[in-house]
């Protein structure tokens, strides 16, 4: 092969591998799930419960250091479903504002493929009813198998967000609720 | 030519170099990672809740279902007429229809209910089911139930000077109530229909003659704010014997207060279940011939 030949071969085998290559080294980089577990957790004086939902859906992204979450909060169940139906009705307003998200990103860099359980510190904005505050957020991740685990709570002020809290004796409800998230995020097909 | 050869090689060389790692800095990078995600709907389609915050709206039924295990317990009240005046404090004095009914929710669509009231001392058993529940995308337009029921009048027959068999003291209803609801405003439509197998001189019926009953009950609701409510309704009914055709009306307030409901009215029936409410005697409103009521409602979830 002449010179010119082989320099061309040799340019376009870089190439390619640089083509296929590329969509794995993303792939690496961005977790994602739809089934995570969501807690809202209430520790009134005479009353303590928590709503769950099982469909907190998250992504991280390591590349771009993104973390993103979001639930749909008319899927909340704390297992008294006539204060459930009142709470989206008349507090949450879940017809209205049918989401609480949380946008941020995380502080410092993390390598997906060195993973093994590392505290991480994400700074972002929470948002409910359409009222956006910003928020720290410490949380664990842990790897189990090419998934990684992420686990956080934080503390939500219902006043920050316009939410008057009921009173009454049997739905009394905390001023701050703990929210906890524990999602299994997986490696996101290309 | 030797040595202009290498030089055009390795110019070429570097504009595909540069090129290639132009394509791959452009695959891996940022562009095709969505920093956040567009939040969606878990579940499309879902039914819309506490359009009518009671099964009762006034005393019209509403299609609205208790919760599975949900135990419902109310407490309704119409007073004398208004046009007593002070003497008995706007009718309040003179004693008032109570009616007291328990329900519980066997299926997140279907109750069971047993009640009991104080005029004509009835007691009834029914069930109420949700057949359609209205949609958040419109692809069910309304909610439609239907509730019947089933009472028995328990006053002595002394009181009523004659003998009266337990079949004769009997009466059948059935409502499909059928509700809309979209932010704060909600509307009821309930056709109505009762019979009752027989009755009396001192039942408390407007027309004796008058077994059979239709009713056409129409209601609304403007919900102001988390707590207050503006409720109305009207029910024109007709009594299949003797032609006539009367209305029941009613203006009221709904206080929610997590898990309690408070309706506060004036209406011009002090019937409260579905037959009185068809049969028993209306009072004429520019004659002052309507009474003050109010129901409390309160919720329990058992299981």
């Amino acid at each position: 092969m002449s010179p010119v030949g082989r320099t061309f071969a040799c340019l376009a085998f870089c190439g390619l591998a640089c083509l296929l290559l590329s969509p794995a080294l993303v792939e690496a980089q961005r977790f994602r799930a739809s089934d995570g577990e969501v807690a809202f957790i209430s520790t009134a004086p005479l009353q303590e419960f928590r709503g769950v939902s099982p469909h907190l859906t998250g992504q991280v992204d390591f590349a771009s250091r993104s973390v993103s979450f979001f639930i749909d909060l008319e899927t909340l169940d704390s297992g008294n479903r006539r204060r459930d139906r009142d709470m989206r009705r008349n507090y949450l307003e879940t017809q209205r504002y049918p989401f609480a998200t949380f946008d941020g990103t995380f502080v410092g860099t993390l390598d997906p493929r060195r993973i093994t359980a590392d505290s991480v510190r994400v700074e972002g904005t929470f948002t409910l009813r359409d009222i956006e505050r910003p928020i720290t957020v410490h949380g664990l991740v842990t790897r189990e198998g090419e998934a990684l685990r992420v686990r956080a709570s934080w503390p939500l002020l219902l006043g920050d967000y316009g939410i008057e809290r009921p009173r009454i004796l049997f739905y009394e409800v905390s001023e701050t609720l703990t929210l906890e998230i524990n999602i299994l995020l997986r490696p996101e097909s290309p | 030519m030797s040595r202009v050869g290498p030089l055009r090689l390795s110019l070429l060389s570097r504009v595909v170099c540069l090129g290639t790692l132009g394509v791959w800095a452009g695959l891996g990078k940022a562009p095709r990672v969505e920093a956040q995600l567009t939040p969606v709907r878990a579940e499309q389609g879902r039914a819309l809740e506490l359009t009518f915050p009671t099964p009762r709206h006034l005393n019209l039924p509403t299609p609205e279902p208790l919760a599975r295990g949900e135990f419902y317990y109310s407490i309704m009240h119409t007073f004398g007429e208004v046009k007593e005046g002070a003497g008995t404090f706007w009718g309040i004095d003179r004693g008032a229809n109570v009616r007291f009914s328990m329900e519980y929710g066997i299926t997140d669509r279907m109750s069971v209910l047993v009640a009991r009231s104080s005029m004509d001392r009835v007691y009834e058993m029914g069930a109420r089911v949700r057949l359609l529940a209205q949609t958040s995308d419109g692809s069910t337009p309304v909610s439609l139930g239907l509730q019947v029921s089933g009472g028995i009048m328990t006053l002595d027959e002394e009181f009523l000077s004659e003998s009266a068999a337990l079949l004769e003291r009997t009466h059948v209803s059935a409502a499909i109530p059928i509700s809309w609801g979209r932010e704060s405003l909600s509307l009821l439509l309930v056709p109505m229909a009762a019979s009752l197998d027989r009755t009396f001189a001192f039942q408390r019926v407007n027309n004796p003659a008058d077994l059979r009953h239709l009713g056409l009950g129409l209601g609304a609701r403007v919900k102001r704010g988390r707590v207050t409510s503006f409720t109305a309704q009207a029910l024109p009914t007709y009594g299949m014997t003797s032609g006539d055709v009367r209305t029941v009306l009613g203006l009221g307030v709904d206080l929610e207060t997590g898990g309690h409901v408070f309706q506060m009215f004036f209406t011009n029936s002090q019937g409260l279940n579905d037959t009185y409410l068809l049969a028993a005697p209306i009072g004429d409103i520019g004659d002052g011939g309507f009474r003050f009521g109010f129901n409390l409602n309160r919720s329990f979830q058992l299981f």
